[in-house]
């Protein structure tokens, strides 16, 4: 598993193009090393199946207000799926006793400052937001589909 | 009875400080689930899901669960459960209450009282808003001694990928109950089967569930499996073996299982159900079910009743969500056998030679989840 998260963190060149612009930017840590995410490994962080980042640490992934248009446009290219379905997933998850869902923050401010407090925290915000020091954007790939 | 409405109350209580958008306090995330039921029947001659022929609304019951992340790699669950039905006390019970620690997420450790990982619905037993009809489809998730929804014991559970398909399992050891009842037996000797309980005690439990999702469409199946030692009786092994079938697409959605138990020297049974369900326009859905389920005893014993064997069961809803976290759900029912939908003394009614084996149900109900 360590290998397959750090795969992806180190994605080869030779991977698929970048995605086209979208209606929000990934943000991490500035410790954290990746540069370059996996779409589908993006939403495994999002939906907690990945825990770990590759150097061990816990991943942190925070969320946006389910009202907010860019939940909803992150939810369908990312996670696949509508806002209301993750909701359901997360209550899947949560009575059954296996995971919780991301903390959940109003404002793209507060994401950024989440991000920064938090190593391993990943993030989206619209694109142009102020990131300031200690947080950085990573690319999305599609490696996988 | 004082235990179960202080536990109600500190449930309820829980329940209504704690905020529906972010209950979350602190490290403890505080969640919850409910539901209330209002049942009709066809008559009064069958006792199913807590019906009458004047109708019932008496049915009603509310979860709470706490979680906390303890450390990156320590979680603890726990949840209370209380339910009522009409002319019957409230009942307070945990659900379960377990610690896991997880040592990478192909490999986490659980110990404690646990949620039963078998089939689709076990641990998701009572939540209302992640399944299309008010009731689980009674063959499988009745009280037939299939399914519980915890075990105490220990397990191993993680989750990995491998070229797009994502496989999640499940293998645990320790002990459990199952919900049961009993089968009347010519002769009025009922003991053999059920040992004049509703519970099933099933000890040295071994078990395991293997799920796989499949790359590029939102498709799970899976296989599950126990065996386990009947408390009390002689050499009495219980197995179970159930597959399952998970598909949503969008407005679509279908489930199927089918699982076969098979009980030393009393009784093997054979249960099977298909759903499907259809969003068709904003929060309306439409969704219709077989069920089945067939029990068959060992040759020296003689149902009371074939019919009391036999549980077919069609059944048509419609459901209204308002969100997510909550929906109002209409069905219509329709039981053929006295397996699940049976008269509140069997035995009495036999003797009488009267055994309605037709029953139709009409339940209009709300579920909802925080």
């Amino acid at each position: 598993m360590i290998a397959v998260v750090l795969g992806f963190l180190l994605l080869a060149p030779a991977v698929a193009p970048s995605r086209p612009a979208s209606d929000f930017v990934v943000i991490v840590n500035a410790a954290n090393p990746a540069t370059r995410i996996d779409r589908e490994e993006l939403s495994r962080l999002f939906l907690k199946k990945v825990t770990f980042w590759g150097e061990g640490l816990p991943v942190l992934p925070v969320d946006q207000p389910a009202a907010a248009p860019i939940r909803a446009a992150f939810s369908q290219e990312i996670l696949m799926r509508n806002v209301n379905a993750v909701r359901a997933f997360w209550q899947q998850r949560i009575f059954s006793g296996r995971a919780l869902p991301p903390p959940v923050r109003d404002t793209a401010d507060e994401v950024v400052l989440f991000v920064r407090d938090n190593p391993g925290a990943i993030g989206y915000v619209q694109p142009g937001t102020e990131l300031g020091p200690g947080v950085r954007i990573v690319e999305i790939v599609d490696a996988g589909r | 009875m004082l235990r179960s409405m202080v536990t109600g109350g500190v449930v309820l209580a829980i329940a209504l400080l704690s905020s529906p958008a972010r209950a979350a306090s602190g490290d403890v995330e505080i969640h919850g689930y409910g539901s209330w039921s209002y049942s009709r029947s066809g008559s009064d001659d069958n006792l199913y899901h807590a019906s009458s022929k004047a109708g019932d609304g008496g049915y009603h019951n509310l979860a709470v669960t706490l979680a906390s992340q303890v450390s990156p790699d320590v979680r603890i669950s726990t949840q209370l459960w209380w339910e009522e039905s009409a002319g019957e006390p409230g009942t307070a019970t945990i659900d379960y209450a377990f610690g896991e620690w997880c040592v990478a997420d192909a490999l986490k450790l659980r110990m404690g009282q646990i949620k039963h990982p078998f089939g689709i619905y076990t641990e998701i037993y009572d939540v209302g808003t992640l399944r299309p009809f008010f009731w689980l489809p009674e063959g499988i998730y009745g009280p037939a001694g299939i399914v519980a929804e915890s075990y105490r014991g220990v397990g191993l559970t993680g989750t990995t990928f491998k070229r797009g398909y994502q496989l999640d399992y499940d293998v645990y050891a320790g002990e459990t109950d199952l919900e049961f009842t009993e089968i009347p037996v010519s002769g009025g000797d009922e003991a053999e089967v059920g040992e004049d309980s509703d519970e099933i005690a099933l000890r040295d439990i071994t078990g395991m569930r293997f799920v796989v999702g499949m790359p590029g469409v939102d498709l799970r199946l899976g296989l599950s499996a126990y065996t386990g030692r009947e408390d009390g009786v002689d050499g009495g092994r219980r197995s179970c073996v159930g597959a399952l079938a998970d598909w949503n697409a969008g407005d679509w959605a279908a489930r199927g299982e089918v699982v076969v138990v098979e009980q030393a020297d009393a009784a093997d049974v054979d249960a099977a159900y298909v759903e499907v369900s259809r969003v068709v326009h904003g929060g309306w859905q439409v969704a219709a079910r077989v069920d089945h389920s067939r029990t068959r005893l060992e040759d020296s014993l003689e149902p009371a009743a074939e019919c009391m064997l036999r549980h077919r069961e069609l059944t048509a809803g419609l459901n209204y969500w308002f969100a997510p976290e909550f929906v109002a759900k209409l069905s219509v029912s329709r039981v053929d056998g006295n397996r699940f939908a049976r008269p509140g003394d069997p035995e009495a009614v036999l003797d009488g030679g009267e055994l309605v084996q037709r029953t139709n149900l009409v339940s209009l109900g709300v579920q909802f989840a925080f």
